[in-house]
């Protein structure tokens, strides 16, 4: 596997930004739409950003006229000045045929170079331009709300679509926790006009080098141990998403995953969402965020610079110029 | 002559006593404030993060990376907003409050007491606290400017961000002036306020020329000590905003604990906090100064 130049570690822990979308609205209003838009409104793998602007705009026209009084907002998204706000518009940028860097294999593999920034491409800016769109329609708290704080307002019954972590799924199926219990659908999140992005937040477990070999061996123990097939069987239970692909083969699991009303999937949390972001994994729906050393840095320079846009105070054109021109200062190019 | 030098000799011995006496404190000070300036002032030259095997020595790299960074630049302007504007709030609260509670001898115990509460607060439970006040979704505080017809999502919101995590400081600390000034007030003596009223001077009179300056000192410690401690302050920030949004609410403690351990470049973050000991220092001689022309 690979040479000795990359680092390498073993999947653990894979969350998947996936849509959240509340069944009851979308069932309810449904004619309603399909009379005003003349198109079924019902998300799924066809569903385009534009037509998910325009929904979540009716969402809230039909919200103000008294019409929709299930939710409060057709969207919702965490957009706070924080590592959530990148990986929000990461989705959109993909979606438009948009990336961060030249190099590639940046997203799996990883490099240390990754090259000039692509932010100043007409794909990037009519990506920015459709997030800062997007945004005007979205919840206002939006702006002060990382993944768990979006999670909430969800949960409380506020939204009516956002694209989410797939294992929040667990907390809006739990009664204490929320309001939402039985009424959330998951799909892949919306294509755009050169493809689909779904972010996924994988992580992996690696062994550092630094240690002693007593204690690399320990820690070789362990990774066998967490990577398991047992143990992987077991984290769901708590809400977790396996990454070893023998456990979703179990018969109660598929059994779980295919029918929403059965014993097994009553008993697994991430029963709702697991389907979607299965779909979001594969080849051309999947997005890596870059893997290069410098990445805290221009992670903190995207959010940062996006945070601005949202606020108003520099337009999407600039703002992808002006993560370009910090991020080629910083990688050197 | 022979008592002289026994008297030398006598003292010596309590000078060795003392300097026994002192030593461990010496210790504890050396490793958790000499030491530590040392390594900043090396670290500053370094070119030193996190994952790599040795810091490489880097001249003035890491001074000019910072000197040149906008957001350090900004991050002061804000940090002044930040500081002067909190610190004006709680400064006036605190003293008027003080004032209310030595108008009242009898409550005053009970009140101040109450009225302490929140200096118990972690500030960490502070920023928790603001914002779980300032929820969009469960917050008490929102839930009121919605009735008022107000959808104003504080914390997201480029104009009321910064006044927001102003108002969490005052409310922690204004307390704290509010006691050091109520201390200073009860030990002010009865006769200059008794002849200021057979002179036919008015509440407003008698505060203004009498009880105010006679607590200048106090107000002064109060504004040393709160002045030094606002200027590092990092954690309702962290909780509440994480210096956004729009970066309105980077102030420059924030920064710093970014680039330490966000970026784990120690180097460039050993610099930046160097020029904050160097504006704390600063701001220290200030009100020294202030206070020792009061004694002339």
């Amino acid at each position: 596997m690979g040479n000795k130049d990359h680092l390498y570690a073993l999947p653990y822990d894979n969350p998947t930004m996936v849509l959240a979308y509340r069944k009851d609205v979308f069932e309810k209003y449904k004619d309603l739409f399909m009379k005003e838009k003349g198109y079924d409104w019902t998300p799924g793998p066809n569903m385009t950003w534009d037509q998910y602007y325009e929904i979540a705009s009716w969402i809230n026209q039909k919200v103000k006229e008294g019409v929709i009084k299930e939710v409060k907002y057709g969207t919702g998204h965490q957009a706070k000045q924080h590592d959530s706000l990148m990986n929000d518009f990461s989705n959109v940028l993909v979606s438009f045929g948009g990336q961060y860097f030249q190099a590639d294999h940046i997203g799996d593999i990883g490099t240390e170079n990754p090259g000039k920034s692509l932010l100043t491409s007409p794909d990037a800016i009519a990506a920015a331009e459709f997030y800062n769109k997007l945004l005007k329609q979205a919840a206002p708290g939006s702006t002060s709300w990382d993944w768990s704080g979006l999670a909430e307002a969800f949960a409380a019954g506020d939204i009516a679509m956002a694209p989410e972590w797939h294992e929040f799924a667990a907390s809006f199926e739990n009664p204490e926790s929320s309001k939402v219990v039985g009424k959330v659908g998951w799909t892949i999140l919306p294509k755009g006009p050169k493809g689909r992005g779904n972010m996924y937040g994988g992580t992996g477990v690696g062994i550092n080098k630094y240690i002693s070999e007593k204690e690399q061996k320990a820690a070789w123990l362990f990774l066998i141990w967490a990577t398991s097939p047992q143990t992987q069987y077991k984290i769901l239970d708590a809400g977790f998403t396996p990454t070893r692909y023998s456990v979703y083969q179990l018969p109660d699991i598929q059994k779980a995953l295919n029918d929403p009303t059965s014993e097994e999937a009553k008993k697994l949390p991430l029963a709702s969402s697991l389907l979607a972001a299965q779909e979001a994994w594969k080849d051309g729906n999947v997005y890596m965020r870059p893997k290069i050393p410098m990445w805290p840095q221009i992670d903190t320079i995207v959010y940062t610079e996006l945070s601005k846009m949202l606020a108003g105070r520099q337009s999407p054109a600039d703002t992808m110029k002006e993560i370009a021109k910090q991020s080629d200062k910083l990688t050197g190019n | 002559m022979l008592q002289a030098a026994e008297k030398r000799i006598r003292k010596v011995k309590r000078n060795r006593t003392e300097f026994w006496m002192l030593l461990p404190s010496m210790i504890v000070l050396a490793a958790i404030s000499i030491f530590p300036f040392f390594f900043m002032i090396y670290a500053s030259f370094m070119n030193y993060t996190l994952d790599m095997d040795k810091p490489r020595f880097a001249g003035l790299d890491n001074w000019r990376n910072v000197f040149t960074s906008d957001t350090f630049w900004e991050s002061w302007g804000r940090t002044a907003v930040y500081a002067g504007g909190g610190l004006v709030v709680q400064l006036a609260l605190g003293v008027a409050i003080a004032l209310l509670l030595y108008q009242i001898p009898k409550l005053r115990n009970l009140f101040s007491t109450l009225f302490m509460l929140p200096l118990f607060v972690a500030p960490i439970v502070t920023g928790l606290l603001w914002r779980f006040l300032l929820d969009p979704t469960y917050g008490l505080y929102n839930w009121f400017l919605q009735l008022l017809g107000l959808d104003i999502q504080v914390l997201g919101d480029t104009h009321y961000a910064m006044p927001a995590v102003i108002l969490m400081d005052v409310w922690e600390w204004t307390p704290l002036i509010t006691i050091i000034v109520l201390a200073g007030l009860q030990t002010i003596p009865h006769e200059p306020l008794e002849a200021a009223e057979v002179d036919g001077a008015g509440g407003w009179q008698k505060i203004r020329f009498v009880m105010l300056p006679m607590v200048r000192r106090m107000i002064v410690v109060a504004l040393l000590i709160r002045s030094m401690d606002i200027l590092r302050y990092v954690d309702t920030i962290t909780i509440a905003t994480e210096g956004g949004p729009a970066d309105v609410t980077k102030i420059i403690g924030y920064y710093l604990m970014q680039v330490a351990f966000r970026f784990q470049d120690i180097g460039s973050a050993a610099a930046l906090g160097l020029t904050m000991l160097l504006v704390s220092i600063v701001l220290g001689k200030f009100f020294m100064k202030v206070m020792r022309s009061e004694e002339a």
